[in-house]
């Protein structure tokens, strides 16, 4: 009997088939068996061999100099951790620093000298690169200025910035450095209150119970990485009355406005209103400490003047803030001693005025928060790098066309000085050599790029930031091979100078000879925190084993500033603090809508955004490569 | 007059080699058996020879896992020829040229694992079969069952194709990770593992 098979047979033994598969392992373990496929990368990771090591480095990508401890698998980096008793970060460091040794294979990585002209770009050798610079040194020494050399360093007191300020005075040109950003123009509104013209300020936030940032990112990246966060954690456990506690005054729900106590959203403009208004609360409910201020102080009448038009509700109809948190806050502030108020920058990230700066210097001036014992703002001594070569200037002095030839320092980002102000100082036929390790930013402008070093590739003595409470010096060193294309700075520019026939000024003594010459401070481990002083140390040489070892040198702790400092540093009045206060008006209807959107939209971030957030910021677009002037 | 399947007859037709190709062809065809270079018997080595796991496979002074020893451990004992073919291919293919033999390692985990010996061995103390199971007294090495899709050893899976798992040691994929981990007390977070 023939067998009649229809459609339907068909449909059915294709639906068994289906449910028996499904009933098999054989789709389940498939997927399992494919999923592997997506944790492959594409090209596979080296496995690292030889004797594990733990290698004690210090960190170069910001001005903290982070102390770093290496795991190496033989010579091979794997994975980097904060040293714990490093004093300079106290076993902190950032999403990009836990990647340090992976910087010196990242996309942007230049690997190779390179020439651009309008035709495009053409990679250079290191003999080619020394003659480029070498003539365009000669040339900017031979015209000497308008023509000349300028050279601007991304981070001063190194001793590659000796090296700078030696080629720019050998060449008759100009030595610059970065305008100062954040807390430091604070910092510096304070030191020129004083009588002493060379003192120098840093930040203790271990001190205060109160911190007050006017715009400054103290709760996501600036300083020591993790800082303030740890500080604050650690304070919980004491009584509420001696807990630190951040105020973030700043127009939008930053990350650190998010993470703050307290968030306070003036109008764009009214920082200083809303400054000189606290002040005046200080004042007419007499807050102050008078004992302190009289002993530290003078031209407090000329500060009240200034602040006296900012009554609560003046500050109130010019910020958007009301009145009664104005109060509160002045009343929280002088309840809360040491209490510390810092600058930073405006919503559109450009520093705050200097009028602003004048009144946030007056406020910490009233709080009692300077130079005094267990104050957070105290005196410093400068870093163990003895100035030579060529005096700094400000980029606002250098004038517009008169650069012939414009070296930018490696560590120089543009964000710290935007191509649009280096653009206006150039000569017509200016010639600009980039140092930077990385493509991008300031790089891509540059005729002739020639890339440095990487982090963790350079080696060498590192001062610590100028902002902290005392100077330290830390050794890096270089753990990871640069491409065979970059080279050392300090090596290139001196045969650069060779070749054009300049005569370099002769060096200062390194930053580890100053030290114990100097005989102060102490060497710290980073690993277990002991301490060795400078002068029980035989030589210039233990020194620097010390630190090679991954010690930290940390300075004594500065003698209190000699002299009052002023409410008002010279060349302010009463009058033009309070006139440029009050210039401020509130902003457009529209602009405080936009204001209050991101005030909406802007979600606490959690750790792991904020790590991923850092982690990505390096990541610009790799085609962003700016035209060449032609 | 044409005989029509009934619809059960049809359905089950499709269903039936549905279920045998899934259970008994599909692990057939899934794994190929890959020869070890060499014989090698554990039993051997623990037995005559006296000795015991961390006698090869010790952790190093620097705490990490030896892993398989190298050709210079064999050649301490097996530097002539001479006792069985297996001793010979070994002198003569790698302790005389000086080659590290290319063992197929089937305990070895993914490149997206990151498994460390030593705080399983000197803080958990766990024995080694507990993970590998009778190894030690194994006569022979088993051939090395390659799986042909991913091409990890057969062992990460485990022997049943369906992960049943009959002794401790049958499985070394995450859920048996995270099993022993719960049991311990140590349950831990995805970078532990995961680089």
């Amino acid at each position: 009997m023939p067998l009649d098979l229809s459609r339907r047979d068909l449909l059915l033994a294709a639906t068994g088939a289906a449910t028996g598969a499904v009933l098999s392992p054989l789709p389940w373990k498939l997927v399992d068996d494919v999923a592997i496929w997506t944790q492959r990368p594409a090209t596979p990771t080296p496995r690292p061999a030889g004797p594990v090591a733990l290698r004690p480095t210090t960190c170069t990508l910001c001005p903290v100099a982070c102390g770093l401890r290496v795991r190496c698998f033989g010579d091979v980096p794997v994975s980097v951790t904060g040293a714990p008793g490093h004093p300079a970060s106290g076993g902190a460091i950032c999403p990009l620093g836990l990647t340090a040794h992976h910087l010196s294979r990242h996309p942007l990585r230049a690997r190779t000298a390179t020439l651009r002209h309008a035709r495009g770009e053409e990679p250079l050798s290191r003999d080619a690169a020394v003659a480029a610079v070498g003539a365009a040194l000669a040339r900017a020494a031979h015209a000497g200025r308008p023509g000349g050399l300028l050279v601007v360093d991304g981070r001063p007191g190194r001793p590659l910035s000796a090296l700078y300020r030696a080629v720019a005075a050998a060449a008759g040109g100009r030595y610059a450095t970065p305008p100062r950003v954040g807390p430091a123009r604070t910092l510096a509104a304070l030191s020129r209150r004083s009588p002493e013209p060379s003192l120098t300020l840093g930040v203790d936030l271990a001190a205060a119970r109160r911190v007050v940032c006017f715009g400054a990112p103290l709760l996501e990246g600036w300083g020591t990485p993790g800082l303030l966060p740890r500080l604050r954690a650690g304070s919980r456990r004491r009584p509420h009355e001696e807990r630190l506690e951040v105020v973030q005054v700043e127009a939008v729900r930053s990350r650190s406005a998010a993470l703050a106590d307290r968030w306070i959203a003036p109008v764009p403009g009214s920082e200083a209103a809303l400054a000189l208004g606290i002040a005046r609360v200080l004042l007419d409910e007499g807050l102050l400490d008078c004992r302190l201020v009289e002993s530290r102080t003078e031209g407090l009448e000329g500060f009240a003047r200034a602040a006296a038009p900012f009554t609560p509700g003046t500050v109130s109809s010019l910020s958007g803030v009301p009145a009664a948190t104005v109060v509160a806050l002045a009343r929280d502030l002088a309840a809360h001693r040491p209490a510390v108020v810092l600058g930073g920058g405006d919503p559109a990230g450009s520093p705050l005025p200097d009028e602003t700066e004048a009144a946030l210097a007056g406020l910490n001036l009233l709080l009692g928060s300077v130079g005094g014992d267990g104050s957070p703002i105290v005196a410093r001594r400068e870093g163990p790098a003895a100035p030579a070569g060529a005096p700094p200037v400000e980029l606002a002095d250098v004038p517009d066309g008169s650069v012939g030839v414009l070296v930018l320092d490696g560590h120089l980002s543009e964000r710290a000085v935007p191509w649009s102000r280096l653009l206006p100082l150039l000569a017509p036929s200016a010639t600009v050599v980039s140092l930077s390790p990385w493509r991008g930013g300031l790089a891509d402008h540059a005729d002739l790029h020639v890339p440095g070093l990487a982090p963790l590739e350079e080696a060498g003595d590192v001062p610590g930031s100028p902002d902290a409470a005392a100077a330290t010096l830390s050794r890096a060193v270089a753990l990871v091979a640069s491409p065979e294309g970059a080279v050392d700075p300090a090596v290139f520019l001196k045969e650069s100078a060779a070749r054009a026939s300049l005569v370099l000024p002769p060096l200062p003594p390194s930053a580890v000879e100053g030290v114990f010459a100097s005989r102060r401070g102490r060497v710290v481990d980073g690993t277990t925190g002991e301490a060795t002083p400078v002068g029980s140390l035989a030589s210039p040489g233990a020194l620097g084993e010390l630190l090679e070892k991954g010690g930290c040198w940390v300075d004594d702790p500065a003698p209190l500033p000699r002299g009052r400092l002023s409410f008002l540093a010279p060349g302010e009045t009463a009058e033009s603090l309070s006139r440029a206060a009050l210039a401020a008006r509130p902003a457009p209807a529209a602009q405080r809508a936009a204001v209050a959107r991101e005030a909406v939209a802007a979600a606490p971030p959690a750790s792991l955004l904020t790590k991923l957030t850092r982690e990505t910021a390096l990541r610009t677009p790799p085609v962003a490569v700016a035209p060449w002037r032609a | 007059m044409n005989l029509k399947l009934p619809a059960p007859v049809s359905f089950a037709a499709g269903l039936a080699p549905a279920l045998a190709a899934g259970w008994l062809l599909f692990p057939r065809l899934l794994y190929e058996e890959v020869p070890q270079p060499l014989p090698f018997s554990h039993e051997a080595h623990a037995e005559a020879a006296g000795t015991t796991c961390d006698g090869c496979h010790a952790l190093g002074p620097d705490g990490r896992f030896a892993g398989v020893p190298r050709v210079e451990a064999c050649a301490g004992c097996h530097a002539e020829k001479g006792g069985s073919p297996g001793v010979d291919a070994l002198v003569e293919g790698y302790v005389t040229p000086g080659r590290e033999v290319p063992w197929l390692f089937a305990a070895r985990q993914p490149d997206n694992v990151f498994f460390p010996h030593a705080p399983h061995l000197a803080l958990a103390k766990l024995e080694c079969a507990r993970c590998h199971g009778p190894q030690g007294k194994s006569a022979e090495a088993r051939p090395f069952a390659r799986n042909r899709i991913s091409g990890e050893s057969r062992d990460v899976w485990g022997p049943s194709i369906v992960r049943r798992k009959a002794n401790a040691w049958d499985g070394m994929k995450m859920a048996d990770c995270i099993r022993c981990h719960r049991e311990a007390g140590r349950e831990s977070a995805c970078l532990d593992c995961h680089k």
